[in-house]
């Protein structure tokens, strides 16, 4: 049986630990992917998501409305994010340490291209960087992209347009052999 | 042909930005235990309760807004602790059984294993106990009852029928409150934690544990107490908690029981099958005997007189290579221990004639002779025993001394097992109280 949001949210405030386990296991992938969209490092975005979900569990009982928890949850992650994302810009990398997400020598052209690409995301404005992380990080759907953001599918569906323009006209202007409609790789 | 842009740039972001491990909640419960905790509402509602204390010292309104809210919160949620106090304290009955665990020791120290032993209480309000005792093999040994309101009791003994009038030494602890009234105190009043989860009775339990500040110093300081997760019933508990017993686990469990045995120790006590509001006949709780039952008849107890002292101390020398035990209480010597507590034919004389010693004193209620003896027969905290290292024979060693009750002289006992009045002169020190 299918149960939403807010009949598990309830029950974890029971202290059901399996509902809240569900809850976890439901919007992991939601919560990692909009960390990634603040982060850009897939490890430090992790554990923003952990801690994420950490803080969700010590706070789930003033939760009011039960069944905007993926929002509310959205809201602890990004508050997360970027309380972690000043931390590591005050630590400076060690001499000879390449800054995350910099690149590393002798790239193959496809790890190039990907690093490239990656810049390219996370020279996007926030809002379109956190439905290309939820779409192709997290692989949400475009209505869970909508539940987890509280918007409708057409306003996702017009950020990921917008941002998929964004990206394409970045790709093309670099020095990247990339044409739309050729498959890139070996 | 050719692939739509929309789909390559689909792919490249995907390959790009790879994809995040799968959801691990187990690996997350483990580092983040404290936050989980946060879920069980004992916790939160503790936590409501400080919060709206220290606002409540600030402003009235906000008192009134906090009060409002706490008490919509409250009457919202079902399933508050309160609940598990409530059918505590509005239970008019109740059964439950409890099952003591002690680990015995082989006779050469290799081996243990569990023994349990179970009591099954039922509780009528007010005040009112029936507690069966059965032994290791599941015999009925005896069943106490009690009114505690009017300080009464009774105890019977189905094995030979008979039954014995006044308060008898209680098995289950009692609480003014009724049953359980201990535990309303612990989840209303003291400092408690939560210690994870379990499966008790088929059903997953929050473990509130409890560490009596009497026992600070001690490692089995805690008592466990099990609360349904979704019903928030009170299931069980274990005393100690889980921490330092947990006869499920134990890796002597499954070992088979020994004839003999050197040692063994008490565990713990796990309460569980409990029922509130059971069906129960009030004649349960009658103190008046079974018909067929005839009274007990009370002995006068038999005291440890000197001369059973001296017998003592000759057959426990002769067990000891002729030595004179290290201390006061001759079981804490191993060899003499050893030979109490083995049940077996073979034996020499000397074993043979301590054991049938120390079966008299013990059927006299004198399981500890010396003690028994410096108890009832020696002035308070004139007894000395410096026996330690003396030999049989040595008639210049003293063995030990004290001053008796009922005459007053000054007495001591010599290696050689003899006895005459001294004076205090003659002992290596005072045996008077320093005021």
């Amino acid at each position: 049986m299918h149960l939403s949001d807010g009949d598990l949210v309830r029950a974890a405030c029971r202290g059901d630990l399996d509902s809240f386990r569900r809850l976890y296991e439901r919007h992991y992938q939601m919560i990692v992917a909009l960390a990634r969209a603040q982060l850009h490092d897939p490890h430090l975005a992790e554990d923003a998501a952990q801690e994420s979900f950490a803080v969700a569990c010590q706070q789930l009982a003033r939760l009011r409305d039960a069944d905007r928890f993926p929002q509310w949850l959205g809201t602890i992650c990004r508050r997360t994010a970027r309380r972690m994302l000043h931390t590591a810009t005050m630590t400076r990398p060690l001499d000879g340490e390449p800054p995350y997400g910099g690149q590393q020598v002798d790239e193959t052209e496809s790890e190039e291209t990907q690093a490239l690409v990656r810049q390219a995301v996370e020279c996007l404005p926030a809002v379109h960087r956190e439905v290309v992380c939820l779409r192709y990080y997290g692989g949400l759907s475009h209505e869970q992209i909508a539940a987890a953001l509280g918007i409708t599918t057409q306003a996702v569906h017009g950020r990921l347009q917008r941002a998929r323009r964004r990206l394409a006209h970045q790709i093309s202007a670099s020095d990247l052999d990339y044409e739309p409609g050729r498959k890139t790789g070996p | 042909m050719h692939e739509s842009p929309e789909s390559n740039l689909d792919e490249l972001l995907k390959d790009s930005l790879g994809t995040p491990a799968a959801p691990d909640f187990d690996g997350w419960l483990e580092r983040n235990q404290e936050a989980a905790a946060w879920l069980n509402p004992v916790v939160t509602e503790m936590v409501r309760r400080r919060r709206r204390r220290l606002v409540g010292l600030t402003n009235a309104v906000i008192v009134a807004v906090v009060l409002v809210a706490a008490g919509w919160l409250l009457s919202a949620s079902e399933n508050s602790y309160a609940r598990t106090l409530d059918v505590i304290s509005r239970a008019k009955s109740a059964t439950w059984t409890m099952t003591s665990y002690e680990r015995w020791t082989s006779a050469d120290g290799e081996r243990t294993w569990l023994e349990k032993s179970q009591t099954q209480v039922a509780y009528r309000h007010p005040g009112l106990y029936r507690v069966s005792s059965f032994d290791s093999s599941g015999q009925l040994t005896r069943i106490d009852i009690r009114d505690t309101v009017n300080d009464q009791g009774v105890t019977l003994y189905p094995e030979d029928r008979t039954f014995r009038e006044g308060t008898p030494n209680f098995v289950a602890s009692f609480h003014p409150q009724g049953a359980f009234g201990g535990v309303r105190d612990i989840l209303e009043n003291k400092s408690i934690e939560l210690a994870g989860q379990k499966m008790v009775e088929g059903r997953r339990v929050n473990v509130i544990r409890y560490r009596r500040p009497a026992m600070k110093n001690s490692l089995r300081n805690s008592m466990d107490l099990w609360i349904d997760a979704d019903s928030q019933r009170f299931i069980g508990m274990s005393d100690p908690g889980s921490d330092v017993f947990d006869p499920e686990t134990m890796e002597d469990r499954d070992n088979p029981p020994e004839d003999n045995f050197s040692k063994g120790t008490i565990l713990g006590t796990v309460t569980g099958q409990i029922v509130f509001d059971a069906d129960l006949d009030a004649a349960l709780f009658s103190l008046e005997p079974p018909e067929g039952f005839t009274q007990r008849q009370v002995r006068a107890p038999v005291r440890v007189s000197e001369t059973d002292l001296i017998d003592w101390y000759r057959a426990v020398v002769r067990v000891n290579n002729n030595e004179f035990p290290d201390s006061i209480r001759a079981s804490d010597t191993d060899r003499i221990w050893q030979t109490l507590s083995q049940d077996t034919e073979e034996r020499t004389d000397a074993e043979t004639a301590l054991h049938e010693v120390f079966h008299q004193h013990v059927l006299n209620g004198n399981r500890s002779p010396v003690l028994e003896f410096r108890k009832h027969q020696t002035v308070e905290d004139s007894f000395r025993y410096v026996g330690r290292g003396v030999r049989l024979g040595q008639a210049e060693r003293l063995v030990c001394w004290y001053r008796l009750k009922a005459t007053g002289e000054l007495r001591a006992v010599f290696g050689d097992l003899s006895v005459r009045v001294v004076s205090p002169d003659e002992l290596p020190f005072s045996v008077e109280k320093v005021d």
